[in-house]
C-alpha cells in the first residue's frame, strides 16, 4: 500500500481556576470541573487504554498526568481539517471555562491557556503532540525528522522566555531549552528531538511517528504550516528514508539551542554533508527536497499550496523575521515585547547587562522557588524561627551579589528592582497572551483585526466542533457517539474500536482511512483475533 | 475550500518597528495598529504584582 497523510494532534492546556475567597483551587479539583463541563457535550466514555471521553467530532478530552486537561484531534488528511480541529478544541474548553464562571454567578473564575512552559519556577512544560501515520517506524526515521524538527521552529516556534536562565532571554521555542537528548524513549522524564513511541493505534501495517517536541500554537498560519510541512516531510521519509541524510546536524541538541536562541535567524549548523546552513537555509533545503520527489511519487492535493506558504515564509524569514509579525507567533510576541521593554526604559543593550549581572549572581526564579519549597516542607516541622533566619540570610546573600555587579554593570540597586518587576510582568503577558477567549491577548489582537494570521474560516471551525474530520475512521467514531451518546457505561470508545456490550457488538476502527467502518456481531472474525477487544469487553463488562 | 479564507500575500519588507512617516505605508498602518492593540490588550489584564499572580497560577497544575 502507498504511503498516505494522516495525523492528528494533541494540545496541552494549563488551567487555572479561583474560587472565591478560597483563592486558586487544586489542579485536581480545577480539571474536575472541567472534565464536568466537557461530559455535558454529547460523547461516550473512553475505554481500554484512551480515558477521558470521545466527543462527536471524535476528539478524545481527558485529564493527564499533572491533572492537565488535554484534548487530542480526530484524525485528519489535510492541514486545514486539522487546524479547523485544534481550533474546536480551544473554543469547546473556551465555552466550558464560560459555562464554569456562569454556574458559579462569577464566583469562579477560569484562565485555560496555550503557555508552554512555567514562569513561576516549577519548570514544568506544557506542550502539543503530533501524531503521523507513516509507513516506516521509529527508529527507521528518526535521523531524517531531525533536521526538520530542530529547524521548524523558525516557523512554528511559539516564542517566549526561556525559563531556565536566571536573566531575560526571548527564544523561538521555550520548550526547546527542556530538550535532554536528541531521541527518547519517555515524553515526560528526559525531553527529547523526536520520540521513540509507536503505538500505532492502527493495522494494515501503519505505525504512528509520534514528536513530542512541538507548541501549543495561536497562529493559525504556524499552526498550519507545521502539520503541512511535517507531514510531507514524513511522507517523504516514508518513499526514502535517507532523503534529508546529508542535512543531519554535527551535533544535533547544541543546534536546536542555537536555532530557538537565534532572534535573527542567521546563525549557521554545521550539516553532515559539511556545509554550514541557517535554520531558513535547512528549511529551504528540506522544502526542495520535499518538491523533487513529490514530482515523482503520490502526494496529497494540498501539497503545493503547503509549499508556496511554506516558501512565502522563508522569503520572509530570510529579508526580515520581524515582517512576521501579527502572522507568526513568535515574531508577533517578540515585537510586543521589545514594545513593553522599551517602554520601560530596557532596550537590547541594557537588557544584556542585566542579564550579565543575573549569570554573574546567581539570582533565578527556579532557586528562589525551590528554597521557598523546601522552606515550606521544613516549617511544618516546627522549626520555623531558624528557617526564617536562614531565609534571610540566604536574601541578603544573593541581594548582595546581584548589587555588586550590578555596580560593575553600572547598575544601582532600584534598576535591577526595576528589571525583576518588568521580567514578572513579561512572563505573565506571556502566559497571558495564549489565554482560550476575551481573556488571551492573542485572541483579543484577533479579534481588533490587528492580525493576519488565519487559514480558516470562522464558520469551519465551529462545524468542526461537531463534525468529524473528512475521510478518515473518525467520521465513523464521530457518527458512533451521536447514534450511541446517552448509553451509559455499556459502550466504550478508544482510537481503534468502538464496544457495544448490550448489543453485543464492535465497530472496528483499526483501518485509519476507513470511513464507513460498520458494527461486527461479538464475537466475530474480527473481535476473534484482537485480544485488546475481549480486553475492552471485560472492562465493561466488570462496570456494568 | 470555498470557505477557507486565503490571507494577504505576505510581504518581506513589513518594518515592524519602523514608526509612522517613514514611507512604508499600510505596513506602518498595520505596525501602530498591532502594537497600540497590544498595549491596550496587556494593560487591561495585566495584574499590579505578577509575580505573585504567576505563583497562585501556576502552583496548581502540572504539565510535564
Amino acid at each position: 500500500m502507498e504511503p498516505r497523510a494522516l495525523f492528528g494532534i494533541e494540545t496541552e492546556y494549563a488551567l487555572a481556576i479561583w474560587s472565591g475567597r478560597r483563592g486558586a483551587l487544586r489542579a485536581e479539583r480545577a480539571a474536575e470541573l472541567l472534565l464536568d463541563q466537557m461530559c455535558k457535550l454529547p460523547h461516550l466514555r473512553g475505554g481500554g487504554a484512551s480515558s477521558g471521553i470521545f466527543l462527536e467530532n471524535a476528539a478524545r478530552y481527558y485529564t493527564d498526568a499533572g491533572a492537565k486537561p488535554e484534548y487530542a484531534t480526530g484524525e485528519a488528511i489535510s492541514p486545514t481539517d486539522a487546524v479547523c480541529q485544534v481550533l474546536a478544541g480551544h473554543r469547546l474548553l473556551a465555552r466550558a471555562s464560560a459555562a464554569i464562571c456562569s454556574e458559579a454567578s462569577g464566583e469562579q473564575r477560569v484562565l485555560i491557556t496555550r503557555c508552554n512552559v512555567d514562569y513561576s519556577g516549577t519548570r514544568n512544560t506544557w506542550g502539543s503532540h503530533e501524531s503521523y501515520m507513516c509507513r516506516r517506524g521509529m527508529p527507521e526515521v528518526a535521523d531524517g525528522l531531525v533536521p526538520h524538527t530542530i529547524s521548524r521552529i523558525v516557523i512554528s516556534g511559539a516564542g517566549g522566555w526561556d525559563n531556565t536562565s536566571p536573566g531575560l532571554r526571548f527564544v523561538l521555542s521555550p520548550r526547546a531549552m527542556h530538550l535532554g537528548t536528541v531521541c527518547a524513549s519517555s515524553s515526560s522524564s528526559v525531553r527529547g528531538i523526536v520520540h521513540f513511541r509507536d503505538e500505532s493505534h492502527a493495522s494494515h501495517g501503519w505505525h504512528r511517528l509520534h514528536l513530542t517536541y512541538g507548541e501549543a500554537l495561536c497562529s493559525q498560519l504556524a499552526m498550519y504550516l507545521k502539520i503541512g510541512t511535517t507531514s510531507l516531510v514524513v511522507l517523504t521519509l516514508d518513499y526514502a528514508p535517507d532523503a534529508f541524510a546529508h542535512l543531519y546536524p554535527k551535533d544535533a541538541l547544541r543546534a536546536a539551542y542555537a536555532i530557538a536562541r537565534d532572534l535573527r535567524c542567521s546563525a549557521r549548523i554545521r550539516t553532515r554533508d559539511g556545509r554550514s546552513l541557517t535554520a531558513v537555509e535547512l528549511q529551504r533545503e528540506i522544502l526542495g527536497v520535499v518538491e523533487k520527489m513529490a514530482t515523482a511519487r503520490a502526494y496529497p492535493e494540498w501539497t503545493r499550496e503547503v509549499c508556496e506558504r511554506w516558501h512565502s515564509v522563508l522569503d520572509a524569514l530570510k529579508d526580515d523575521p520581524m515582517s512576521l509579525a501579527g502572522k507568526l507567533d513568535w515574531p508577533t510576541k517578540l515585537a510586543l515585547y521589545r514594545d513593553h521593554l522599551g517602554r520601560e526604559g530596557i532596550d537590547e543593550a541594557r537588557l544584556e547587562r542585566f542579564n550579565q549581572v543575573l549569570d554573574w549572581s546567581g539570582v533565578t526564579t527556579v532557586d528562589e522557588h525551590d528554597f521557598e519549597s523546601q522552606l515550606s516542607a521544613l516549617a511544618r516541622r516546627e522549626i520555623p524561627a531558624a528557617l526564617r533566619r536562614l531565609q534571610k540570610w540566604q536574601e541578603t546573600q544573593r541581594g548582595r551579589q546581584a548589587v555588586l555587579a550590578g555596580q560593575h554593570a553600572g547598575l544601582s540597586p532600584d534598576d535591577l528592582r526595576l528589571f525583576e518587576r518588568v521580567r514578572a510582568q513579561v512572563f505573565e503577558i506571556d502566559f497571558r497572551y495564549g489565554a482560550l477567549g476575551s481573556d488571551g491577548i492573542f485572541d483579543a489582537l484577533d479579534a481588533a483585526g490587528a492580525l493576519q494570521h488565519r487559514v480558516v474560516s470562522d464558520a469551519a471551525i465551529e462545524r468542526a466542533m461537531t463534525t468529524p474530520p473528512a475521510g478518515t475512521r473518525a467520521v465513523s467514531r464521530g457518527r458512533a457517539v451521536c447514534e450511541l451518546q446517552g448509553h451509559g457505561d455499556s459502550v466504550r470508545c478508544d482510537w481503534s474500536m468502538l464496544i457495544d456490550a448490550q448489543h453485543r457488538r464492535t465497530l472496528d476502527l483499526r483501518d485509519p482511512l476507513r470511513s464507513d467502518a460498520e458494527w461486527m456481531p461479538h464475537p466475530g472474525q474480527a473481535a476473534a483475533t484482537d485480544p485488546d477487544v475481549e480486553e475492552l469487553f471485560d472492562e465493561v463488562a466488570a462496570d456494568l | 475550500m470555498e470557505e477557507i479564507e486565503r490571507p494577504r500575500p505576505l510581504r518581506t519588507a513589513a518594518p515592524i518597528l519602523a514608526t509612522e512617516g517613514d514611507g512604508h505605508g499600510d505596513d506602518v498602518e498595520r505596525v501602530v495598529d498591532l502594537l497600540g492593540q497590544a498595549r491596550a490588550a496587556i494593560t487591561a489584564r495585566l495584574s499590579t504584582d505578577s509575580r505573585r499572580y504567576l505563583r497562585a497560577a501556576m502552583q496548581q497544575h502540572g504539565g510535564q
